[in-house]
């Protein structure tokens, strides 16, 4: 009797075992071709870039708190670009999270047109190293404040479109003409203008201005974050303007401000199957 | 030889830890039992993305399977998910039985003390006491608390010559040990408030994070396999905490790459612990129990081993192998480290051979959870059925590795028992 129980008790476990082994290698060859027949990479990543002063650090709340909201787990990745060109990667992103954060940082993150320019090349080097290592052929982008200056420098002069899409940009409180009101033009702007062409045809863009009184947020003048419509309107395939007032629309404060949130949710975010 | 070895090996089982902590992991097997067997209801059946959930698509026909698994899930929670705790009051028992005090105000105090180091909400809402500390994970912190716990009692309680003590005279008695654990449980406790008021924790974790992913390397997949197996032996005994998560990134370039490319040249991570560790290393949980589990029902002759085999059979099919590596003990058992250790590097090391002389695929396709250890390379291969013949061939060399160890371990228990 005892013999049999031991017996018995090996077999059922092989049984057990073959009773998944055949339909788990069915579906696991379905799955396979219904991955492959996919034309776009599954993971297409939403990348993010803070503003001057600030660091990888910057989206923390915002990316936890979304991750409250829709119980989707997204990953965050953080990368730091040092002035000498090396990165530092740190987090993970999970095996099934196909929209992960990804926060750009510099080492250099000060205000003004020569650093923008530079953290541009410096953010080109970092997507590329990202496209590499992650093999994805599309994106979407959030710039708070700088951020959204270092995506338009990056979209005009190191954005080619040919091997890896950009679906949809937000920036945040980004001031496309510094501190000046929209009749003094800065040389950045200046710039943006003239190179507008070469911004991609298909980008969907969304440029979300906070307001405190009825003039700026804090630190940004409206009208300077309302410039972008000189840049991105008429070029791009949609562009909206949208302006947040209330609780949490001061400069800083942007990114964890309930509507930008949802906007993120509802814009940027694609509804995961 | 063998003599002196099976000499320093009982010196071993007879230290006062050694023998409180096997008698708290035997304890404490039925309740690990329950717990393996709701994860097992919960995550790897009531679940629409487990392998289970997929291939029956649960989600059509039982769609409130939620619920199930919520429920399920809580009694996971306040059974392996609180076993410290338990280890902690139960270990505190057999020391004071140990050194002949009773057992009462240790084992009450030895909980009040486990707790009282390890409280802390969770980060930005304070009303979520974190459970992590009071887990499987951490059992054997535990035990060591509630061993220290149950010394104190042993040395400071005022020993009365009658055994018809009251209540409360032995309350007045314990009063000593009493004040000492608590005051030493606060001082604990202001420590390890001070090591998460400054982040420490998650600044580690994040450093070690970043050191892992960026060396992946043959190597690196059996350093982390070496790191778990002795992790587990130790008594930091949770299953899929610290392995899967770090290499995830590696898993997913890889899998983009060969969706993008439509090949398998120039993978970019071709030896992560990824795929290595989480497919072969893991035949029935870690350390290859499923093979113990048959080598146990094959040969072994203590009745008490085949029943806890017996029980802990249909956990183990699903990598939930606590109730085993608690019901033998597998934990702080010597002689089954080299095999517990072993096995997972060979099947590594036969499985890439595998792949590299082109027996199957490279496994680049996510597996779902809840696929038993067995069955991991075929999903992740993309249904290779080459490679489920690869992972029996392989399971049996693990149950012959194990064997052996298992003839000498109860060797040693009979030759204890005859004297």
């Amino acid at each position: 009797m005892k013999k049999y129980n031991r017996l018995f008790c090996i077999v059922a476990i092989f049984i057990i075992i073959f009773c998944f082994a055949f339909p788990g290698a069915i579906w696991a060859q379905k799955n396979a071709k219904r991955l492959q027949d996919q034309k776009n990479s599954p993971l297409a990543p939403i990348i993010m870039i803070p503003g001057s002063s600030a660091t990888v650090n910057r989206f923390d709340r915002l990316v936890d708190r979304i991750n409250r909201d829709d119980h989707q787990n997204h990953s965050l990745l953080k990368v730091k670009v040092f002035n000498d060109g090396h990165m530092t990667f740190a987090g993970s992103i999970r095996p099934n999270d196909n929209q992960p954060f990804i926060v750009v940082g510099f080492e250099n993150n000060h205000d003004g047109y020569s650093n923008i320019k530079k953290q541009g090349r410096m953010f080109n080097q970092a997507f590329k190293a990202l496209v590499r290592r992650y093999n994805f052929n599309h994106f979407s982008g959030i710039g708070h404040s700088n951020g959204g200056l270092i995506y338009t420098e990056f979209l005009e002069n190191y954005y080619s479109g040919r091997n890896v899409r950009i679906n949809r940009l937000m920036t945040i409180g980004s001031p496309y003409n510094f501190a000046e009101t929209a009749n003094r033009e800065t040389q950045m702007l200046h710039d943006f203008r003239a190179n507008r062409n070469r911004l991609p045809k298909n980008l969907i863009m969304y440029s979300v201005a906070g307001t405190e009184n009825y003039v700026e947020d804090g630190l940004v003048p409206v009208s300077s974050v309302e410039a972008g419509k000189y840049i991105y309107q008429g070029v791009v395939k949609h562009y909206t303007q949208i302006t947040v007032t209330g609780r949490l629309a001061q400069h800083s404060a942007l990114p964890q401000n309930s509507e930008v949130l949802d906007l993120i949710q509802r814009y940027i975010l694609r509804p995961e199957r | 030889m063998n003599a002196k070895f099976l000499r320093v090996i009982t010196k071993y089982q007879n230290f006062s830890f050694i023998r409180v902590a096997n008698k708290t992991m035997i304890t404490l097997f039925p309740v690990i039992l329950i717990g393996a067997f709701s994860w097992t209801l919960s995550f790897c059946f009531a679940n629409p993305v487990s392998l289970f959930g997929r291939i029956v698509s649960l989600n059509s026909w039982f769609p409130q399977a939620w619920f199930l698994r919520a429920i399920l899930g809580d009694l996971f929670t306040v059974t392996s998910g609180t076993l410290a705790l338990y280890g902690a009051l139960i270990s505190a028992r057999e020391t004071a039985i140990l050194y002949k005090i009773k057992p009462l105000f240790a084992e009450l105090f030895s909980v009040i003390s486990y707790l009282l180091i390890f409280h802390h909400s969770l980060r930005g809402n304070q009303n979520a006491i974190e459970m992590r500390y009071y887990s499987a994970y951490w059992l054997i912190m535990g035990i060591v608390i509630g061993y220290v716990v149950g010394l104190i009692f042993a040395k400071f309680t005022v020993s009365k010559k009658d055994n018809d003590e009251e209540l409360v005279d032995l309350a007045r008695n314990s009063s000593r040990p009493i004040v000492i654990s608590v005051v030493l449980a606060l001082l604990l406790h202001i420590l390890f408030a001070l090591v998460r008021t400054y982040n420490l924790d998650q600044i580690a974790f994040q450093n070690i994070t970043s050191f892992f992913s960026g060396h992946s390397s043959y190597w690196m997949s059996i350093l982390v396999s070496i790191i778990s197996t002795l992790l587990v032996w130790l008594g930091f005994a949770g299953t899929l905490e610290f392995n899967s998560s770090v290499f995830n990134n590696e898993a997913a370039a890889n899998l983009n790459h060969y969706l993008l490319n439509k090949s398998y040249q120039k993978m970019p991570y071709p030896f992560t612990p990824a795929s290595f560790f989480d497919a072969f290393a893991q035949i029935g949980g870690i350390g290859c129990t499923l093979a113990l589990l048959i080598a146990i029902l094959i040969i072994s002759k203590k009745k008490r081993d085949k029943n806890i085999a017996i029980w802990s059979a249909v956990p183990v099919i699903f990598n939930a192998n606590l109730p085993l590596a608690l019901g033998i003990p597998v934990i702080l058992n010597p002689l089954l480290l080299i095999p517990f250790v072993v096995t997972p590097i060979v099947n590594m090391l036969l499985g890439s051979l595998a792949i590299a002389i082109g027996m199957f695929p490279p496994l680049v396709f996510p597996t779902p959870v809840g696929t038993p250890g067995i069955l991991r390379p075929l999903i992740a291969s993309g249904g290779n059925w080459v490679s489920l013949l690869v992972m029996l061939l392989l399971l049996v060399i693990d149950v012959l590795i194990y064997m052996p160890f298992i003839k000498k371990m109860e060797q040693l228990e009979i030759q204890e028992g005859e004297k």
